[in-house]
């Protein structure tokens, strides 16, 4: 079995272009002014949510992480 | 009307133009053939040393310039021996050339700069074409990464002799002249740090990065080619990240991402451009959640998140219930697209305290809102603990990094992540180990007794100092 | 023992299967009589070593015998834990990183070239283990082959160099970095389990005396100022010390108050595990890794390995 699991790995491993990490030259025909490259901040506001504590999720997990703190509640209401 | 002659040649170079010696056959090909014929009457080096000897004028007419000589010496050699069907038959030639180009620039007493563009446009060309010999070393008998280590070698040569600058009358606004060398300083730093990573050496680049600030004459990073900026920052971020410096690898990646898309609001966003910045977000995305950073995946910059192959909504969803089963299964499903990124131990490593912040939150909520309690019994964090990893594995079966980590089978395993939050800063408490109970300040909100993890990082992870002159 | 050596005449380097004898004689006649023939052992596995080196010989006699070299040093960790017998473990680990380094080389030119090694995910087990913190080790085992990765040997070292991540962790030259877990309790459940082999704990237990020491700060930073002393069991028994004493040298060691009922855990102000002022304290070891021990013959355990003929590649037939 080794030799199969060895090339699908290194099969995965021969990064085509884009999956290779370095970085690309790209065309850029007019430059953004100075300053402008270092207003930063407004884009990376819209990259990232401002809370992430209000991000509200529900889902199976929650709820029955909830059954499961009741079931302890109820177990240790006699005590 | 005959061919290129030597003699032509020889004029070209004593008037400054330098265009001929060039390894892109696509531009000189033609010269080069009908050189290669005149050449075989000078098969002895000694008879085409002389020549040379004899009919460069150096530039500097009082002082004779060896190097530059050795320099075009090679380049006939090239010329003359070359075999333009093989590459590998021809390797040396080109690397010998290559070499003594770059020697000439290590002087500085001799003007450079007429130089300086022919070597950039020769680094371009003669990397590519180690890289391909490299990929065929078993074939050629040569050591892996062979030609590739030895590039990095001639380069690293030229970019320590670019003495370090002490620029004393540093004046702020005014931007200093870059002369010479300092010019070409970042070229020859990202194409190094690019070397080391290719040739699975990227420890080497700290060196790189240490010294990069002390040799440039100008204290001012922005003063740079913008696009070589980008680079450095990229490779400063995967520098951080495979060192599992969290913080300072967001910082990087988060700034490059940005000043693409400045640049892509400018300009036509073309395909090398949307490249690169699906490869910023690769790292950027896991480093930021590891940081306690949410992406705004239906956000203004939905349409890049989107397009990686990773699937992190799903992650987002996973730590935010403090779902560590989820967690696990989510990076076992990717495990080897987050292996080759370099991913995938840095995220088993400093995502689960995340995932138990999220989980005790949840129970602390409850303690708090709900019965107006400040103590939380070290058993009840058992069983949330128990019930998020949901470990299935005994003692029999195999351990792998997915069910050999997390246990949590004793009151004791549950107060040391307490601890750990606790250390972290992630959680405002007080641990009581014989009354196994954890109690934390009466009526405070929850949002106070578990502060922001992104807040807290960023206070007890404070950035690497030597990195601030990057925003000047 | 003199650091640069001249190289010895090539009469008195000794070829590649007279070395594979030498090292053969030690194990059937010489590990017994440890842990007094430290010394000497440590000195003939290096000559072993240096022999293949002066003869730039990597074939599987080579392979073969830096493995058992490195089983030996393991061996041997626990051995000199368990006696008063002075010896200097910084030169044990020393011989043991540079017998590991060599094999990790060896083992990647045998991959270039289209070969494999048998035992080698053991031995990168081992190498993940030799610097616990170093990230470099992590970039390495992810370039590797996904069925060296997914090897058990390698899924614990990798588990357990995530369970002593730690971000309160102070030393020079270590850079702390975030979100470490330092999950004390976990390290010793697992030490205890039975999927880790007998070679893989004794590494481990060099890092006993750190774990102890951060298990203790971090715990001692949670308490609040009117805490009672923590009773010497409960830590005897959630840090693994062999018995009450262990526990106590390990407090006087680290100048923390012991009173009549137990701990006064605040008055551990030390931040590192390191004290410059202090010789570093004695190597100590496990009671179940020692029973561990006892299942087998130490010759079994040396030699153990699979064979590593296999490891030369078939000549390429073009």
């Amino acid at each position: 079995e080794t030799d199969a699991t060895k090339t699908k790995f290194d099969a995965v491993n021969k990064k085509t272009l884009e999956e290779d990490d370095e970085f690309e030259d790209f065309p850029v025909d007019n430059w953004p002014a100075q300053d402008t490259l270092k207003e930063v901040d407004n884009i990376q506001d819209h990259l990232w949510v401002e809370n992430w504590d209000d991000v509200e999720v529900e889902d199976d997990f929650t709820n029955e992480l909830k059954n499961e703190l009741e079931k302890y509640k109820q177990e240790h209401q006699q005590k | 009307m005959n061919g290129y002659t030597l003699n032509d040649f020889f004029n070209q170079i004593n008037t400054g133009d330098y265009a001929i010696l060039t390894l892109n056959l696509q531009s000189n090909g033609s010269q080069v053939a009908s050189l290669q014929q005149e050449l075989q009457n000078y098969k002895d080096n000694n008879q085409l040393d002389e020549l040379i000897e004899q009919k460069v004028t150096t530039p500097h007419k009082k002082r004779r310039w060896a190097r530059f000589n050795i320099m075009i010496l090679s380049f006939l050699k090239y010329c003359r021996d070359l075999d333009p069907w093989s590459l590998s038959s021809s390797c040396d030639l080109i690397m010998d050339f290559y070499t003594n180009l770059t020697n000439c620039l290590l002087d500085e007493s001799y003007n450079l700069e007429p130089l300086l563009p022919l070597f950039l446009e020769q680094t371009e060309l003669i990397i590519p074409m180690g890289r391909k010999l490299d990929e065929s070393y078993m074939e050629l008998g040569t050591r892996e990464n062979q030609f590739l280590s030895y590039l990095s070698s001639v380069i690293s040569k030229l970019f320590n002799s670019i003495k370090p600058s002490h620029s004393d009358d540093v004046n702020q606004n005014k931007p200093m002249k870059i002369s010479g060398k300092q010019k070409i300083l970042l070229f020859l730093v990202n194409k190094l740090n690019n070397l080391y990573f290719r040739i699975n050496s990227p420890q080497l680049c700290s060196n790189i990065f240490k010294n990069f600030p002390l040799k440039s004459s100008t204290k001012q990073f922005s003063q740079f080619n913008f696009k070589e900026q980008l680079e450095y920052r990229f490779l400063l971020g995967k520098y951080y990240m495979i060192n599992g410096r969290v913080s300072d690898a967001w910082t990087q990646f988060n700034t490059s991402f940005a000043q693409l898309i400045l640049i892509g609001q400018t300009n036509r966003q073309s395909d090398q451009w949307s490249r690169n910045v699906q490869r910023v977000l690769r790292f950027l995305v896991p480093l930021g959640i590891v940081a306690g950073k949410c992406p705004q995946f239906d956000g203004r910059y939905a349409e890049y998140l989107q397009r990686l192959k990773i699937n992190y909504p799903e992650l987002i969803q996973a730590v935010t219930t403090g779902n560590m089963f989820a967690v696990h299964g989510w990076l076992q499903r990717n495990e080897s697209l987050l292996r080759r990124d370099h991913l995938l131990l840095l995220l088993l490593e400093k995502l689960p305290i995340v995932v138990f912040r999220f989980l005790i939150k949840r129970l602390l909520t409850n303690v708090i809102d709900v019965e107006q309690g400040n103590r939380i019994p070290y058993s009840l964090v058992l069983r949330g603990l128990q019930y998020s990893v949901r470990i299935e594995a005994s003692d029999a079966d195999p351990v792998t990094i997915y069910n050999g980590i997390h246990h949590p089978d004793t009151v004791e395993s549950a107060e040391n992540v307490l601890v750990t939050l606790i250390n972290l800063g992630f959680l405002r408490a007080n641990c009581f180990p014989q009354m196994k109970l954890c109690v934390f300040q009466k009526n405070t909100p929850v949002k106070e007794v578990m502060p922001r993890v992104d807040q807290r990082i960023s206070l007890q992870f404070p950035l690497n100092q030597d990195d601030s002159w990057l925003s000047s | 023992p003199a650091a640069a050596a001249a190289p010895p005449l090539p009469s008195d380097v000794r070829p590649p299967h007279i070395l594979v004898k030498s090292l053969d004689y030690i194990i059937d006649n010489l590990l017994t009589t440890l842990p007094e023939s430290e010394g000497f052992i440590w000195d003939r596995m290096r000559s072993i070593r240096q022999d293949f080196t002066y003869q730039n010989y990597c074939g599987p006699e080579a392979i073969d015998c830096n493995e058992r070299i490195v089983r030996i040093h393991l061996l041997i960790l626990h051995v000199m834990a368990k006696s008063t017998v002075k010896f200097s473990l910084q030169q044990e680990l020393e011989q043991l990183h540079k017998s590991l380094i060599t094999l990790s080389e060896i083992y990647d030119d045998v991959r270039a070239n289209g070969g494999t090694c048998p035992n080698e995910a053991e031995f990168r087990a081992y190498s993940l283990l030799s610097k616990i913190r170093d990230p470099q080790y992590d970039k390495t085992i992810q370039d590797l082959p996904t069925y060296i990765v997914q090897d058990e040997l390698v899924q614990l070292a990798i588990c357990f160099r995530r369970i002593l991540s730690n971000s309160n962790y102070l030393e020079r030259g270590y850079i702390k970095t975030e979100n470490g877990i330092n999950l004390y309790t976990r390290f010793f459940t697992l030490m205890r389990s039975e999927r880790v082999p007998f070679l893989m704990n004794s590494f481990l237990q060099m890092y006993l005396g750190e774990v102890r020491f951060y298990a203790m700060k971090a715990l001692s930073l949670t308490l609040n100022k009117r805490h009672k002393p923590i009773p010497l069991d409960y830590l005897q028994n959630i840090l693994m010390f062999n018995d009450k004493e262990e526990l106590l040298e390990f407090c006087s060691y680290y100048s923390i108050t012991v009173v009549e009922s137990g701990l006064e855990l605040r008055s551990l102000t030390h931040h590192s595990h390191k004290l410059r002022e202090k010789k570093p304290l004695k190597q100590s070891y496990l009671k179940c890794v020692d029973e561990k021990l006892r299942r087998k013959s130490y010759k079994q355990l040396i030699n153990s390995g699979k064979p590593n003929i296999s490891s030369i590649p078939k000549p390429s037939t073009q």
